[in-house]
This record gives structure tokens, sequence and C-alpha cells, in this order.
């Protein structure tokens, strides 16, 4: 007591910033999943050495490493590694572009207006749970095969996310931050672009996130559609060749790719907004 | 001379109780009005009303003779969870008034750093408002709000999240910062001592339905003026009797 009094005197006012270290006795999370991936890897190659399945069913990791480094170089089939991802990462990124332009006023139309809400609502939830592989042959029909096609099957399953988040994200806008801005003369255009875009700014990023998850999830459907380029159509390829090696290349490709992306986004909400979830 | 008037209002939320019957105030410009009263008897409510962010069910609120239809930057409203923005620094959450109505960035930035120091927050005009203590944001809140210039200056319970001896600080901030600035001063407190060092005026409610049953005039706040101490007021033996009148003002209904 008397010591809390002591530094309530000798520093009333700075708060002191210390973040938590790694408390003793903490689970040491990161290192737990290392020796998982660690234990697998090592699985894997051992089965490889004793030739327990065969490497058409289960190429050995020194042999997927190797089309790596072979498709890196040479390409497969008319292709390199980094244009099939360069190919991919183009389709994802111009889908999420359509779906936030898109996605985003109907989110804010929903969050903000019940006739916004009415009208789409309904839209998205029928949308929402129908597999891209469904819809697939009546994008085909009425667009056709080109490079649009694709882009739209990843734009329309990225949508959902995008439009449930922002409109989340503006339906809990604080009564009290609207009312103070209000209280300092903000009209309704400033209130909104002062307070409710800000405050609906992290819940937007969320949906981004997951939308870009999903987005790469639907790609290897999206370039089932005639491509000849795009890390989906290069596993197809491989796949209808049986080289397994390729198969398995392209799956840890996709994931690495995944996980690269959703660190991405990380950083993109630390710079964006440092602020989500400390106030 | 301003004048902010509550005429006879009462008030209920959608299909509710009665949370206000019949209260008629008064506020001028240069007055340290003081809300005491239980919780849930309606003095939120009230402030809401006089802020405009709520209209009365019957009754009408008035600036200087004219009903007012909403807020307005005349009535600057200090929240009792400060309500900053944290997407804004300090300096920009300050200087938010000044930017809605259009003053250029150089002259915002003036007027943050010159109500910053006012609350005693030199040094911080860059810093995130989330790594800012709980007692530094409230003053935030004040600043901003007395950036806008507001006539009147309607605060919630401002020093309610605080520690008992960074709000006596602010009282004494509150009183220097009021007779500074002239506006006319609405604030809701649970502090018998806060509402009598403060207060020019002070209000009793009661509630079901919320409504005015005592007001008291004090001038404690004008003697801490005058250079009489803090410590000094809160020991007279007139402060200490009108405290025994304001505690038996607010549970002699509670008894009855
Ligand atoms: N938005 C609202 N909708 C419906 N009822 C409300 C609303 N806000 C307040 N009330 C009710 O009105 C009454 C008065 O509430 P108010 O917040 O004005 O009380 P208060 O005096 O400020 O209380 P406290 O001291 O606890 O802050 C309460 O019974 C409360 O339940
Ligand atoms: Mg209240």
């Amino acid at each position: 007591m008397s010591l809390d009094l002591a530094e309530a005197v000798l520093a009333p006012d700075e708060p002191t910033d210390h973040r938590p270290s790694r408390k003793r006795g903490a689970v040491p999370v990161r290192l737990i999943s290392f020796a998982t991936l660690a234990v697998l890897l090592a699985a894997w190659q051992v089965s490889a050495s004793l030739a327990l399945v065969p490497s058409l069913f289960l190429p050995a990791p020194a042999a997927v490493f190797g089309q790596f480094v072979a498709v890196a170089r040479d390409g497969f089939v008319d292709a390199t590694l980094a244009q099939h991802l360069a190919a991919s990462l183009g389709r994802v990124f111009a889908a999420l572009t359509a779906a936030i332009v898109v996605g985003v006023p109907i989110g804010f139309a929903i969050g903000a207006s019940p006739v916004g809400r009415g009208i789409f609502d309904p839209l998205i939830e029928i949308l929402r749970p129908i597999p891209p592989l469904a819809y697939l042959p009546l994008v085909i029909i009425w667009f056709g095969i080109g490079e649009p096609s694709k882009i739209l099957i990843i734009a329309i399953a990225m949508l959902a996310p995008i439009v449930i988040a922002t409109a989340s994200g503006v339906r809990a806008v604080a009564t009290d931050r609207l009312n103070a801005a209000r209280a300092l003369g903000a009209t309704r255009r400033q209130l909104v672009r002062h307070v409710v875009l800000p405050s609906a700014l992290p819940s937007v990023l969320t949906g981004v996130r997951i939308a870009l998850g999903t987005g790469w999830s639907t790609l290897v459907a999206a370039e089932l559609v005639a491509a000849s380029r795009g890390l989906g159509f290069m596993i197809q390829s491989a796949a209808q060749f049986l080289v397994t090696d390729v198969v398995v290349m392209g799956i840890l490709v996709i994931a690495a790719v995944a996980f690269a992306l959703e660190a991405l986004i990380r950083l993109v909400e630390r710079w964006l907004v440092p602020w989500a979830g400390k106030a | 001379m301003a004048h902010l008037a509550i005429e006879s209002v009462s008030l209920r939320y959608d299909d509710g109780p009665q949370v206000l019957g019949g209260v008629s105030l008064d506020l001028r410009d240069g007055e340290f009005l003081v809300v005491v009263g239980r919780s849930g008897c309606g003095k939120t409510s009230l402030l809401n009303l006089a802020a405009g962010f709520v209209p009365p069910t019957t009754g009408r609120v008035a600036v200087n003779g004219v009903a007012i239809t909403g807020p307005g930057a005349d009535r600057a409203v200090v929240f009792q969870d400060d309500a900053l923005f944290p997407w804004l620094s300090t300096a920009e959450n300050v200087a938010l008034g000044p930017r809605l109505s259009g003053i250029g960035k150089a002259e915002r930035r003036r007027i943050a750093e010159n109500q910053l120091a006012i609350v005693g927050l030199e040094g911080l005009a860059d810093r995130p408002i989330w790594r800012l203590s709980g007692g530094q944001r409230q003053r935030v809140g004040l600043a901003r709000a007395l950036a806008a210039r507001p006539t009147f200056l309607l605060m919630d319970e401002p020093l309610g999240a605080l520690d008992a001896m960074t709000r006596e600080a602010m009282q004494e901030l509150l009183v220097e910062v009021w007779a500074k600035s002239g506006a006319g001063v609405l604030l809701i407190t649970h502090g018998v001592e806060e509402a009598l060092f403060l207060a020019t005026r002070i209000v009793v409610m009661a509630p079901n339905p919320g409504r005015i049953v005592k007001t008291l005039n004090v001038d404690f706040s004008r003697r801490r003026l005058a250079g009489e101490s803090a410590r000094s007021i809160k020991s007279s033996r007139d402060f200490v009797a009108m405290r025994e009148a304001l505690l038996d003002a607010i549970f002699e209904r509670e008894a009855a």
C-alpha cells in the first residue's frame, strides 16, 4: 500500500509501457509447433527411405525438393514456378480488389441502413453457402473460359466474408463516439468519414484476411477452367501425368503462400490499425 | 448572456417507464451547475437531453430561447468513458472540433498544444491515445471539449474512473478551467464533496420518475479561486455543514 502510494507520487502520470515478458513456465507454443512439423517431416523421410509406400503415391522429400528446384529453374508445362505463382497471385489479388470494391460498400449499406440490410442481406445469405465448384459451370456459360471467369469465381467466394465483416464493423460503432463527434459539430458526411469508417476498419481488415484465405483455397477450382498458368493448373497437369512429386511440391507451395499472405495481412493490420483491441 | 433552458421536460425511452417527469432547469454561462442523485435517477438522460442526443418526449430544450434540434458545437460533452478516437493522436483528438469546422493544420496544432498545456499534458501531443493512462485520457477528453470553445460544457461523471489523488488534482483543474473559459458548466457526479467543491449551484435528483427535489447555492469554488486551499475549504465548518445538508437531501427521499 505505502509502496503503491510512493509510486503514485513519484510517477503520477506516466503509464509504464512494459509489455509482459515471457512468463516463467509459460508453454513455448512456437517450439511445440516447430517440433510437430519436424516430426512429420522425419516420418515422411523415414517412410520414403524404407520404401514403405510406392513413390507414385508418396514421393520422397528429396524428390519433392528436387522438383522445386527444377520447376523453379526450368519450369513445368511451359512456365516456371515463379510464373505459375505470379499468375495465381495476380488472379487472387485482382479478385480481392474486386471483392473489396463491391463488398465494402454493400457491407456499409447493410450495417448503416435498414433498407440496405433488407436488400442485400438475403442476397449474401443465399450466396454465402454455395461452394465455388457449384457455380463454376454457370460462370463459364455466362462469361466464357477467359481470365475474367477465373477472377470472378474467386471474387464471388471472397465477397461474403468482406460484406459480413464490414457490416458488423459498421454496426459496432460506439454510440458515445458518434455522439462525441456530433457534439463537436460533425455533419453526417463528417461522421461517416471521421468516425464510422475508421471504427469499421479493423473489422474490414479481418474480413479481408478471411477472404484471402477463402480465395486462395478457391484458386485450384478456378484454375480448372482452361488455364495455361497458375499453381492450381500446375497441380492439375502434374496429376494428369502422374508426376506426384510436382503435385506434392505444388501443394506445399500453396500452403506456404497462404501462410505468407496471412503474415502479410497481419503486418498491414499492425500498420493501419495499431489501436485495434486497445481502445 | 447565453442561456440553456430545460423547460418542463419529460422523457420516455420507446415505451418504457417515464425516466424524467417535468424537469425544468436553467444553465447560464459562468455558472457551475452540479447534478447529484442516486444511480438510475436520470442524470445521464438529463445531460443527453441538454446535449441534444435524445429529444424530449414532452417539453423542450432551448438555447437563448430557440429550441434545439440536435447536438451542436456550442454544447461540448465530456463522457464518462472518455469516447476518444483511437485512430487519432492525442493532438488530433483535441483538435477534432476545429478540424470539422475547417480550420487549417498549423492553427489546429497550435490550438491542441495550447489546450494540452492547460490540462497539464504538454509534450504528449503525438502520443497515440491508447498509450495514455486513464487520468490522462480523461484530461484529453476535457481538452477536446474545451478546444471547441463551447458556450456550455456538459460533463457526465468525468472524474468517475480516477483514483482519489488524481481526482483531487482534476477537481482543482476543473475549477480553473471553468473560471478561465467562462463557459456554463453542467457536471454530473456521485461525489458529494466533489459537488460542493466545484459547484455554484447543486441540484439533487430523485428517481421514478427522475425529477429535481432540491436546489442548493454554494460558493466554495469561488473561495478556491480567491486563493484558499482545497484542504482548508473541505475541512471548514460551513463545508461540513453543507455536506450534511446535501446528504440529507439525497437520502431523505429514499427513507420516505
Ligand atoms: N437508452 C435507453 N433506453 C432505455 N432505457 C434507458 C436508456 N438509458 C437509460 N435508460 C433508463 O433510464 C433510467 C435513467 O438512466 P440514466 O442513465 O439517466 O441514470 P443515471 O442517473 O445517469 O444513473 P447512473 O448514476 O448510474 O449513471 C434508468 O432506469 C435506465 O434504465
Ligand atoms: Mg449516468
